[in-house]
């Protein structure tokens, strides 16, 4: 799956990094100063990359803890995110993470000690609880077999109940979350779309029906399931097979399993638009229905509401009214 | 030896040092000489798609022939570049192929990595780059005179994806540069073919990729001959036939708003509210 790895210098003792080269055994490790060598240089091709990313080991040492985006959050007041990696396993067209860096290699930060304590230095700071999320630059669990993320940060969710966490995913691989004893305080949110849409933009990614069978598992463990229907892709037949998929959740997943339910249909910042669009110019997403709305690129206003006010009814049949939020950035 | 076969039809410039390099690969790949260049011998395949330039040794002759050759094939951003050729190494045995996974030298304070491409079964090395035959056989790496200054300005024009380096073991500890035979050269290189071939290959099946991205959209002809586009309309008019075709409908734009009736400006706003109105179909 991934052949090569790069590892910083100062990082070629660290036992996570042993730990990792023993799990994937890569046919090339290269070893380099700083990832910066590698990721994000001028003239390199994401497209290309993405055929073939290599794992780049490095440590991030500054701005580890991040406050969330205005419009995303759920139920506390407060939200922060951090990530221990950027870029993902899957390639879905509508991700603003191919805009967002000129490397699709997978960067992963392995100095999750230093993780830990930022967050509970913001913890200590604040008065009331917060959310942390993750699996905003990365999937949070696409990669557990190889980072053993979720593994190594539950103990640190599990100390402050009183905090929410979220692993945001579209991944299967919950083995190290079945393994532990479910915690209350940690969301596990899943990204949702029918397989149309999953057929033809959430390349390499599970199917519904593999992502409904691992809620589905979660929720029988206790763990609080979040759906995440974000974004919403308007297509032809979009309320069919919307439709369709709702009551296929419906049938699986029992309501008091889910946690909280967001909805948001497609918005890219318009810049990284442009350079999506540039690197897929015969992508149909992006030849249909999308325009500049200020700073954002979007359905037009009328057919946001329309989508939003489609699913938020249909789910609001049998899902309860405070567990529907919204996650809308800013657009004219 | 049987011939390569290309089925990918990229480009890729293939940068050498040596003649006496050169003269397996123009044989194995029917390479042709062409006749009009007189600043570097050039030689190409007959469907133009594959060149190869002897550049001379070491670096500044290197660098030369790589801006010469980006020069005259300027419309070709989508090209691949490979720099192959002989490098010493501590340890490794003659005739032993490598690909460049790090680049480094001791004229540059910049290393380049070139992406590693899928497992072609070839073993990867950091390449060190000097400025004159040096009888030290740093260990663990190649020792050449190019691949660092061919990186280096080839990079300004080409993806880094897109740029490669193969290097084959010429000499050794034990069987020093000084001892080694330039006549010998073509051996060395025709035992490598079938994997020179193969990383060929690669690098025009992912050229042709590239290509296939950024080619014109259908109609764009038709309607260039037909208006004269500003360069800001030509740019709009290039993404307009381009969501036309993505969104699969069949007819030419030019039937669909009876262009006859319309100027260049209505044209354009025309199709751009007409494709507007047309849902996603997965």
């Amino acid at each position: 799956m991934i052949d090569t790895i790069y590892i910083e210098e100062a990082l070629k003792d660290h036992p996570r990094t042993h730990a990792i080269i023993k799990r994937l055994r890569p046919t090339h490790i290269i070893s380099i100063e700083r990832y910066s060598e590698i990721f994000n240089r001028k003239k390199q091709n994401f497209r290309i990359q993405k055929r073939n990313p290599a794992l780049i080991l490095a440590q991030k040492n500054n701005r580890l803890v991040l406050p969330t985006p205005e419009g995303y959050g759920i139920s506390t007041q407060k939200n922060y995110y951090f990530s221990h990696m950027l870029n993902c396993l899957y390639d879905c067209r509508y991700c603003f993470l191919q805009g967002m860096y000129s490397s699709a290699h997978y960067l992963l930060f392995v100095n999750f000690e230093d993780f830990t304590h930022e967050i509970e230095m913001t913890i200590q700071q604040e008065n009331e609880p917060v959310t942390f999320f993750t699996g905003y630059d990365c999937d949070s669990l696409a990669l557990e077999n190889v980072t053993h993320f979720a593994h190594e940060f539950l103990p640190l969710f599990a100390r402050h109940p009183e905090h929410l966490f979220e692993l945001r995913t579209k991944s299967i691989n919950i083995k190290s979350l079945l393994q532990t004893e479910a915690l209350k305080n940690v969301v596990v949110a899943f990204s949702l779309n029918p397989n149309t849409v999953i057929n033809a933009l959430e390349h390499k990614a599970p199917s519904a029906e593999q992502r409904l069978k691992a809620m589905l598992d979660l929720a029988n463990h206790g763990w609080p399931i979040g759906l995440r229907f974000d974004p919403l892709i308007d297509h032809i037949d979009y309320q069919k097979n919307y439709s369709t998929f709702f009551k296929q959740i419906e049938s699986t997943i029992p309501e008091a399993s889910i946690h909280s339910v967001s909805i948001g249909p497609v918005r890219f910042p318009a810049e990284m638009y442009a350079k999506i669009a540039q690197l897929y110019p015969q992508e149909k997403l992006f030849a249909s229905g999308l325009k500049k709305r200020g700073q954002m690129v979007s359905y037009t206003q009328e057919r946001e509401q329309e989508l939003t006010f489609f699913a938020r009814t249909q789910l609001g049949r049998w899902i309860s009214d405070h567990k529907f939020f919204t996650c809308l950035p800013e657009a004219a | 030896m049987t011939r390569p076969q290309f089925t990918s039809r990229g480009q890729v410039h293939l940068v050498m040092a040596l003649s006496l390099e050169a003269q397996p690969l123009i044989k194995a790949l029917k390479l042709k000489r062409d006749r009009n260049t007189k600043a570097f011998p050039l030689y190409m395949n007959n469907t133009g798609n594959i060149s190869l330039v002897v550049s001379g040794k070491g670096a500044t002759n290197c660098a030369a022939a790589t801006n010469y050759i980006a020069g005259m094939s300027s419309d070709a951003p989508h090209a691949a570049w490979l720099n192959i050729g002989v490098a010493g190494h501590a340890s490794a045995t003659l005739g032993e192929m490598f690909f460049a996974t790090k680049i480094e030298s001791t004229y540059e304070t910049n290393s380049f990595h070139p992406t590693i491409r899928r497992n072609l079964g070839l073993p990867g090395a950091t390449i060190l780059s000097v400025s004159n035959p040096t009888p030290e056989y740093p260990s663990g790496v190649c020792v050449d005179m190019e691949a660092a200054a061919f990186c280096q300005n080839v990079k300004r024009f080409a993806a880094t994806e897109l740029i490669q380096c193969l290097k084959i073991i010429s000499d050794n500890q034990e069987k020093p540069w000084t001892d080694f035979d330039t006549k010998t050269l073509p051996t060395l290189f025709d035992q490598n073919m079938p994997n020179i071939a193969t990383f060929i290959e690669e690098l025009l099946h992912l050229s042709n990729i590239e290509a296939e991205q950024n080619v014109l959209p259908g109609y764009y002809q038709e309607l260039t001959q037909m208006w004269k586009f500003s360069q800001t309309q030509d740019h709009q008019l290039q993404k307009l036939l381009r969501r036309w075709e993505t969104l699969e409908i069949n007819d030419s734009p030019l039937r669909t708003f009876d262009a006859t009736s319309l100027n260049r400006n209505a044209f354009l706003e025309t199709l751009e509210k007409h494709l507007d109105t047309i849902q996603l179909k997965l």
